[in-house]
Order: C-alpha cells, then sequence, then structure tokens
C-alpha cells in the first residue's frame, strides 16, 4: 500500500515528466489522471478490508466509468456553449478586418499626442479584447494592424513591440475570456460574474498600460514621437466607422450586464451579430469563411480536450489529499494569507516562463483553489489575480507566448529588445494587482451589485 | 540552412483533406445552426414574443457534442492540442525522436482505451434509455459521436509515429490563421 500522499506527489511528478517529453497537456493529464485512480482507489478500497484483487477491479471499472463520464459530461455542458461561440465572435472580428477600425479610431483621437499610437495600440487592443478571448488573436490582429504604423511615425521597436505584446494580454482579462470561462468551469463559479468581475480590472489595467508609455516618453521622446493631428470630421469619421463593432460589444457585453442575455445567449447573439457587421462589410470571401470555421474549431479542439482532460484528472488529485496538505502546510507558515497570496503570483510567474496559459491555468487550479478556499479567499476575485498572473506569464521571458506572436510579425526586432520593451507593463500588472488586493472592490463590485439586484 | 519539409505520405494528405471537408461542411453547418437557433431563441423567441422554443437547450447541448467530437480530430492533425517544448531544444535528435514516439505511443494507448470506454458507454446509454430532459434526444449516438472522434485521434497519434519513423519530424496540417 503506498500513501494517498505520496501517491498524490508521484502523480504530480509523473505529469511533469510527461509534460517534458511533450506529451499533449491533455493526454498528460487523461494518462495520469486515469492510471492514479485505479491505484487510489484501489489502495482505499484495500484500506478499508476489501480483497487486493477485488480492489484493483474495483478500481478499474471506476477510472473506466470516469474517462467516459467525465469526457461526455465535459462535452455535453450547457454553460460551455461559450467557447464555440465566442471563439467565433472573435475569429470573425479578426478576419473581417474590424481590428482596422478599431485602431483607426483610436489613432485619430490619440495618434498626435506623444506615444499616441502606442497608447491607440493599447485602446484598440482593449476593444478587440471585448470581441474575442484569446490574447494571442488580439496580439496577432492588432500587431499587423499598428507595428507598420509604429514603424511608419519613427516609434522606438522596444517600445511598439511591447505595447502590441501587453495590448494583447488584454484579450485574457477582458470579457469575454477563455481563461475565465476555463476557471469558472473548473471552480463551478458564475461564468457571468467572473466576466463582471473581469470588466473594471480590464479598464483599469487599459489605463495604467497607457501611463506606462506616456512614463516610457516623457523618459525618452524619440521612443515615441507624436503622429499626425486628426480633424474633428476624420475623428467622427472614424468613430462611426468603428460604431458597429462598438455596437456589438456594447449589445454583448451590455445584455449580460443588464441581464437581458445570459453568457450563452450574449456569445450566441455577438457571433451572429460579428457575421452580420463583416458580411455588411463585405469582409466575408469563402477563403475567409472557410479559415473562421477552421480556426474556430481548431480553439475548441484545445480547450475542450483539456478541460475534458481536468474532469478526470482533478478528481484524481482531490482523491490523494494532496491539496490539503499543501493547505495545511503554507497556512502553518508564520507569513500570514498575503504571504501566502505572494508565493501563489511568483510561483504563477515562474511557471509562465515556461508553460502555455491555459495549460498552467488548468494544471494549478486542483492545488490552488483548495488554497484559496481554505483561506476563505472571494474565489471570483481570485480568479481575476489568476488571469492577471496568468497574463504576465504571456509576456515573460523565455516564452512569453505574445513575445512570440509579435516576433512573427517584427522578425527584425531582436527578443531582447520586446522584453525590453515589456517592463512597463509588466510592473502595470504587478500594480494591478497591488490594486486588486487592496481594494478587492475593483473585481467584485459589479458581480455583488448584479447579483443583490 | 533550415531542414526541407519533408513530404506528406499520401494517406495522411488524404485524411488532411477528409478532416479539412467534414470539419468545413459538418462543422461549419453544427456553428452556424448553433449561432442563429441560440440567438433566434434568445432574442426573438424569449425576449420579443415571451415564448421560447421549447427543449432548445437539449438540442443545444447535442450539438455542442457534435462540435467537439468534430473539433478533436483536426486539432489533432493541426497540433492544436498544447505541447510543452521548452526542452526539446536541449534534448539531442535521438533522444527527441525516440522519446516522442514512446509518448505517442503511450497516447495511442490511452486514447484507444477512451475510444472503447466511450463506445461501451454509448451502448449503455442506450441500453439504459439516456436522453435529453425535455426532447428525450438519445444519448447513446453522441458517445458513439465522441468514441469515434477520440478513436481517430488515436490513428493520427499512429500515423505521427510512421511520420517519425520515416523522416524524424511530424508535419503538420496547416489552416489560415492557426497562430491564432
Amino acid at each position: 500500500m503506498i500513501s494517498m500522499t505520496l501517491l498524490g506527489v508521484l502523480g504530480m511528478l509523473s505529469l511533469f515528466v510527461l509534460l517534458a517529453l511533450r506529451m499533449p497537456v491533455a493526454l498528460s493529464m487523461l494518462g495520469v489522471g486515469f492510471v492514479g485512480t485505479i491505484i487510489a482507489n484501489a489502495n482505499r478500497l484495500i484500506f478499508t478490508g476489501m480483497d487486493s484483487d477485488m480492489a484493483w477491479a474495483r478500481g478499474l471499472r471506476i477510472a473506466y466509468s470516469n474517462l467516459s463520464g467525465e469526457a461526455f459530461e465535459a462535452a455535453s455542458n450547457y454553460n460551455l456553449l461559450v467557447v464555440p461561440m465566442f471563439i467565433l465572435m472573435g475569429s470573425l472580428a479578426g478576419v473581417s478586418g474590424m481590428s482596422k477600425d478599431l485602431f483607426t479610431a483610436a489613432y485619430r483621437w490619440m495618434g498626435h499626442l506623444k506615444g499616441g499610437l502606442a497608447s491607440a495600440t493599447i485602446a484598440a487592443c482593449a476593444g478587440f479584447a471585448a470581441l474575442s478571448g484569446s490574447s494571442l488573436a488580439s496580439a496577432v490582429t492588432m500587431g499587423r494592424v499598428a507595428l507598420p504604423e509604429m514603424k511608419r511615425y519613427g516609434y522606438g521597436d522596444s517600445l511598439a513591440t511591447g505595447s502590441v505584446a501587453a495590448g494583447g494580454t488584454l484579450g485574457f482579462l477582458i470579457p469575454p475570456s477563455a481563461g475565465m470561462i476555463i476557471y469558472a468551469v473548473l471552480t463551478e463559479q458564475s461564468i457571468f460574474r467572473l466576466f463582471m468581475a473581469g470588466v473594471f480590472p480590464g479598464i483599469i489595467l487599459t489605463i495604467l498600460f497607457i501611463i506606462a508609455i506616456n512614463l516610457v516618453v516623457m523618459r525618452n521622446p524619440q521612443s515615441g514621437p507624436p503622429g499626425e493631428r486628426s480633424g474633428w470630421p476624420e475623428r467622427l469619421e472614424a468613430l462611426g466607422s468603428a460604431g458597429p463593432i462598438l455596437g456589438v460589444v456594447l449589445i454583448t457585453i451590455g445584455g449580460m450586464y443588464t441581464g437581458f442575455f445570459t453568457p450563452v445567449e450574449a456569445s450566441s447573439v455577438g457571433a451572429l451579430l460579428t457575421f452580420l457587421v463583416a458580411l455588411w462589410r463585405r469582409s466575408l470571401t469563402w477563403s475567409t469563411l472557410k479559415s473562421v470555421i477552421l480556426q474556430t474549431m481548431n480553439a475548441t479542439a484545445t480547450i475542450f480536450l483539456i478541460i475534458i482532460a481536468a474532469f478526470v484528472f482533478i478528481p484524481f488529485i482531490a482523491l490523494t489529499g494532496l491539496p490539503a496538505q499543501l493547505v495545511t502546510l503554507l497556512t502553518s507558515l508564520p507569513i500570514g494569507e498575503i504571504g501566502i497570496l505572494v508565493i501563489i503570483i511568483l510561483i504563477y510567474i515562474l511557471l509562465g516562463m515556461f508553460l502555455e496559459t491555459i495549460a498552467m491555468l488548468v494544471l494549478t487550479i486542483p492545488v490552488v483553489i483548495p488554497i484559496a478556499v481554505a483561506l476563505e479567499w472571494e474565489l471570483i476575485w481570485f480568479g481575476i489575480i489568476v488571469v492577471i498572473a496568468l497574463e504576465k506569464g504571456l509576456i515573460s521571458p523565455p516564452v512569453g507566448m505574445n513575445v512570440f506572436i509579435v516576433k512573427s510579425i517584427a522578425p527584425q526586432v531582436p527578443m531582447g529588445t520586446i522584453f525590453r520593451g515589456i517592463w512597463p507593463f509588466w510592473f502595470s500588472m504587478s500594480l494591478m494587482i497591488v490594486l486588486l488586493v487592496i481594494f478587492p472592490q475593483i473585481a467584485l463590485y459589479l458581480p455583488e451589485t448584479l447579483a443583490n439586484r | 540552412m533550415e531542414d526541407a519539409e519533408p513530404t506528406l505520405p499520401a494517406v495522411i494528405g488524404l485524411l488532411d483533406r477528409v478532416l479539412t471537408w467534414i470539419t468545413l461542411i459538418l462543422g461549419g453547418a453544427a456553428l452556424a445552426f448553433m449561432t442563429v437557433y441560440c440567438a433566434v431563441n434568445a432574442a426573438i423567441m424569449r425576449k420579443a414574443l415571451n415564448s421560447p422554443i421549447i427543449g432548445a437547450e437539449d438540442i443545444l447541448i447535442v450539438a455542442l457534442v457534435a462540435i467537439v467530437a468534430l473539433s478533436i480530430p483536426l486539432g489533432a492533425r493541426t497540433g492544436a492540442h498544447i505541447e510543452i517544448d521548452f526542452l526539446e531544444s536541449r534534448m539531442s535528435a535521438a533522444f527527441a525522436k525516440w522519446s516522442m514516439i514512446v509518448v505517442k505511443c503511450a497516447g495511442f494507448v490511452l486514447l484507444a482505451i477512451m475510444a472503447w470506454r466511450l463506445w461501451h458507454s454509448g451502448g449503455s446509454a442506450a441500453r439504459f434509455g439516456e436522453t435529453t430532459q425535455l426532447l428525450l434526444i438519445p444519448y447513446g449516438p453522441f458517445y458513439y459521436l465522441l468514441a469515434v472522434s477520440v478513436a481517430s485521434y488515436a490513428v493520427v497519434l499512429l500515423l505521427d509515429i510512421w511520420q517519425l519513423l520515416r523522416s524524424g519530424k511530424v508535419v503538420r496540417l496547416k489552416i489560415a490563421g492557426n497562430d491564432l
């Protein structure tokens, strides 16, 4: 017989070995979860006095049942309907050139300021984030539009690439967000409340990014020279062109906020409206439509297989009691709640240097959520902290995914230059976390107000 | 100089075309149906006419299972299932190749078991009359659909192993905008 805690530790170690050997994250979790469930249940039954052969047979049956049952449970989860719908909405927004309209509008209003193009990129990223739940999609789409413009106006490479990489991360925080959906499903929180909790932090982080740009430009004015000043008619025209997109955002997010739509309904209405806007803009060809369908199905595959795997893996880890042991260990340390939170955030930052964001989210949830529950942290608030910590991973060296995306759009810019441009935004995110710790209401105000209505 | 991409065996090229077209036609139809049906039910039937479609949730649930089942094999060929490859550059070429073959073999066994169990659960669902709540749509066929999907992923892993043994490299199916 093996101790359950040791089994949990061995399970986690096996998982990391499989990940290091490049087994897909979902398959690693499925494999460890399946084998672990057999051993953990057999172990438990032998401990209660059952005959060894019978206990192993029972353990195998439970694991078989989990494997198929949890897979079907995840694939038929009504709340997860928002996944393909919001991905579809983001893909349609990406291929239809709406991102260009958003950037043009932000540029006409802010481009004449010092660092204005970089600020316009951040503002447009925030707008695009409200249509797309993916950081990478935001970085790719806005990068293709904004980087050539910033180059044209002689922006410093580090500020230009840094602002695109950082602006892209807003896609993960501003609803709809793929990360929030996964967090909500795995922690049994309301997707709607989590989305609402992301609104103010998303807006404040956008402002912090713009302040960071201003500080950079104050220190080094050559890095962000002002662009041409647009007249009022041009500004209003650009705002008009971005109107349909802003309308879709208002109807989708506003519909959820007012309780007019549930998140599932809002996602489908948003996808349909984005499709209609794309049709109206005549940007849908057979080729773009093909690309939208394949991108949507592809991203759906990524998210669902990982959720299915998490549904198999999380019960195994819970069964071993490892999370409970960790809770006991952490709470016995003389560091207080803030100390524990700092440790968790540091671990996220460390893991973010090597792991892909969604993988990191799914892998850490079974361990960190019991800690948050034991310390009676509000899981919605903690979700926003986790999402921002994950965002930092997206731009942290050496494998910040958004940095690689920006590098693929601007191959002539050295990685070191891009990472140099990241730091002001990285510190802005840290400041945002500090603000959320001091003022949890930034995240909780909207969900609590709406729940009390 | 960068290595040239190895040529793709004809059978994998054929699989890619079949997967792409099945995903485009059936996946596209399912996405379109789900979007329009859910939006119309929400905005027009429920809000405007105060007469929501009875059992809409049941239909959307089975449509979601179909979308998930259709997406998994495509994701297997495009490399959508996330791998952590930051250690690959520190591995010798031989270790990288053979460890990948072992990992894919393990993945194949796991997926084969999962497909078998899903198929088995499909049979049980049919025997015990498991259905959706309102429209009583039987779950059995959707278990079978997921089983076929997972089995297709297992077949893709076998073909990956074949590619690795043949040329030391797996050539993925590329779709436009795959970087998203």
